[in-house]
């Protein structure tokens, strides 16, 4: 039996509502979001019937999406309708298009409203189905690393699907930090070949000198040095898959090499004269803009075409902010497998500050920045004072930039004026290296005026000792 | 197997076909395997989900398969071996979801109409 939450002001439509159902469902009504969410943290709802109204006071400029996110984030599968009279019905499109399920308008006709359940149902049962006979593919340890809510990461899955059974090379393409090495992995796991070796080999961090011997193997006496013969990482990942991260590092003569290898499967180790078969699935990998190197001369251009057979550009994380709610909670679930702390929450300013942070170093930056604060957090909640105060800077300054009109002039006024007082006590706390007597005498308060108001706003003098 | 770029050389000159076979069904993506200067694909191959690849042989309907590179496709048509590559000569193509096996595509299309029904006032 579906349960459903009403939020609306007037007793007459949740009445009307309740006594339209045909099936009795379990149905309790919230006069605001605020209480609607408090009721959905302690019980499961199905379907959430929302006033218009109220949720376009709650949305500000029109940002459904943003007033949306709340219920999304208690239960990512709750169905929500939004309730409306004609006039609206422009707003009202622009909710569904923002992810509402759909709406129905007022005065609520019975038959409307159990057609609206019925459709949504089955759409549920059929989203289901369709979910199971597509997780047939992904393995059980990856089910929780391709969850996404962003459609170009969702896009980069389904090539992943595609591309993983074939042996065609594939080149991923995205800034450092998000994930190329996971993706890489990924396929492979999903491969004809997941049960032979995976090679990871960071062209990068190789010396030119050693790369070549490195990938393709020596012969005993190829240098100084080479007293015996040394298999190279082609012949290694036999049978398996090789992936080549920072590809636009390698030297010109490793180039040629891997050309010899993508066009005939051949290759000969250092000093070697044997052809030598490479049985190997490629998959490359740059954050560089290896076309612009091509027109440089730096980077072969027939090697170039040939890595760029499948190319998958993998987002940045600003790309796909939805996700980032999601993904600090599994990163935060795996800093609880690997440590014997219980954090089991992250607190919803740290969230909200995520969000605004341009995550530059991308998800390894968040899983580096997550795993300080979860070392240092001594609650169940990962707290913001854990947190580096850069993190928090974005926030602040967007929220200077541009204030929510949503709230009085008092209110934006007394939220400026704190963000001024805390920037200005974290650069005078920066210019004397967290001394709490230096800092204020030169704020000219006492140093329990200080310590006040560096609790209130989550700043710690350990932070500015360098 | 991958294509090596002279052997498609010898197939363009003198078409060498040995073996035809009667016709039959690949799945896969659509690869480039050979560039003209200007990285332009002037050859395509089907890569299988059993790891093999059939160059694709270059007529009409052949050629349309030029705008499904990088696509998921199925390909009905005659294998054949010309100088050690195999071949496709294609007869029909069909363009699959990205990697999703046949029993759900049309699943997926009936729920893409059902979604479009639900969302019926958007």
């Amino acid at each position: 039996m579906s349960s459903i939450i009403v939020i609306t002001k007037e007793d007459s439509v949740f009445r009307t509502i309740q006594s339209c159902l045909t099936h009795r469902p379990l149905i309790a009504q919230a006069e605001n979001i605020e209480s609607a969410l408090a009721a959905l943290q302690e019980k499961r709802y199905d379907f959430v019937f929302i006033d218009l109204g109220i949720l376009s006071a709650s949305s500000g400029n029109s940002d459904y999406k943003q007033a949306l996110l709340p219920f999304w984030t208690v239960f990512p599968t709750l169905e929500i309708v939004v309730m409306c009279s004609q006039e609206f019905l422009r707003e009202a499109v622009k909710a569904v298009k923002a992810g509402a399920n759909t709406y129905i308008t007022y005065p609520i006709d019975p038959e409307e409203l159990n057609l609206v359940m019925e459709s949504i149902y089955d759409f549920k049962i059929m989203e289901s189905e369709l979910d199971y006979l597509r997780e047939q593919f992904w393995q059980a340890d990856a089910l929780n690393l391709i969850q996404t809510k962003s459609s170009v990461m969702r896009k980069v899955y389904e090539k992943i699907r595609a591309v993983a059974p074939t042996k065609t090379t594939v080149f991923l393409i995205g800034e450092t930090g998000t994930g190329k090495g996971v993706l890489a992995n990924l396929i492979h796991q999903h491969s004809n070949r997941r049960g032979k070796p995976f090679i990871s080999v960071h062209c990068g961090a190789i010396p030119d000198t050693l790369l070549e011997s490195e990938l393709f193997g020596h012969e005993k006496g190829a240098f100084t040095g080479a007293d015996r013969r040394k298999l190279g990482k082609f012949e290694i990942a036999k049978g398996g898959t090789i992936f080549l991260d920072e590809i636009g590092t390698i030297t010109p003569s490793a180039q040629i090499k891997l050309l010899q290898i993508l066009q005939d499967q051949t290759f000969q180790r250092v000093g070697g004269e044997i052809s030598i078969k490479a049985d190997v699935r490629i998959i490359a990998a740059t954050n560089s803009d290896l076309e612009k190197m091509c027109e440089e001369g730096l980077f072969r251009r027939d090697l170039y075409y040939r890595l760029n057979v499948f190319p998958i550009k993998v987002p940045s994380l600003q790309e796909r902010k939805d996700d980032i709610p999601y993904l600090s909670r599994v990163i935060l679930n795996k800093m609880n497998k690997m440590h014997l702390k219980h954090i089991h929450d992250i607190h919803p300013r740290v969230i909200e500050a995520f969000l605004n942070y341009q995550w530059p170093g991308n998800i390894r930056e968040m899983e580096n920045i997550i795993e300080r604060a979860y070392i240092l957090e001594k609650t169940s909640t990962l707290s913001p004072e854990n947190f580096p105060n850069e993190l928090f800077e974005s926030e602040s300054l967007s929220r200077v930039a541009a204030p929510d009109s949503a709230g009085t002039l008092s209110e934006i006024r007394k939220a400026a004026l704190e963000d001024i007082e805390r920037d200005y006590l974290k650069n005078v706390l920066a210019d004397y290296k967290g001394r709490i007597n230096d800092s204020a005498s030169k704020a000219g308060i006492s140093t329990r005026q200080l310590h006040k108001l560096m609790t209130k706003y989550g700043l710690r003098k350990e932070d500015f000792k360098i | 197997m991958q294509i090596n770029q002279s052997r498609i050389g010898i197939f363009k000159e003198v078409f060498p076909i040995k073996n035809k076979t009667d016709l039959i069904t690949l799945k896969g993506i659509i690869i480039p395997v050979d560039w003209d200067t200007k990285g332009n694909a002037v050859a395509i191959a089907i890569s299988t989900q059993g790891e093999e690849e059939y160059l694709i042989w270059n007529d009409t309907i052949g050629k349309r398969l030029f705008n499904f590179i990088q696509d998921s496709v199925k390909v009905r048509g005659e294998i054949m071996d010309a100088a050690g590559v195999k071949l496709i000569k294609i007869n029909d193509i069909q363009k699959c979801a990205l990697g999703i096996p046949d029993e759900i595509n049309n699943s997926i299309k009936s729920s893409n109409q059902q979604a479009k029904s639900s969302k019926r006032h958007n």
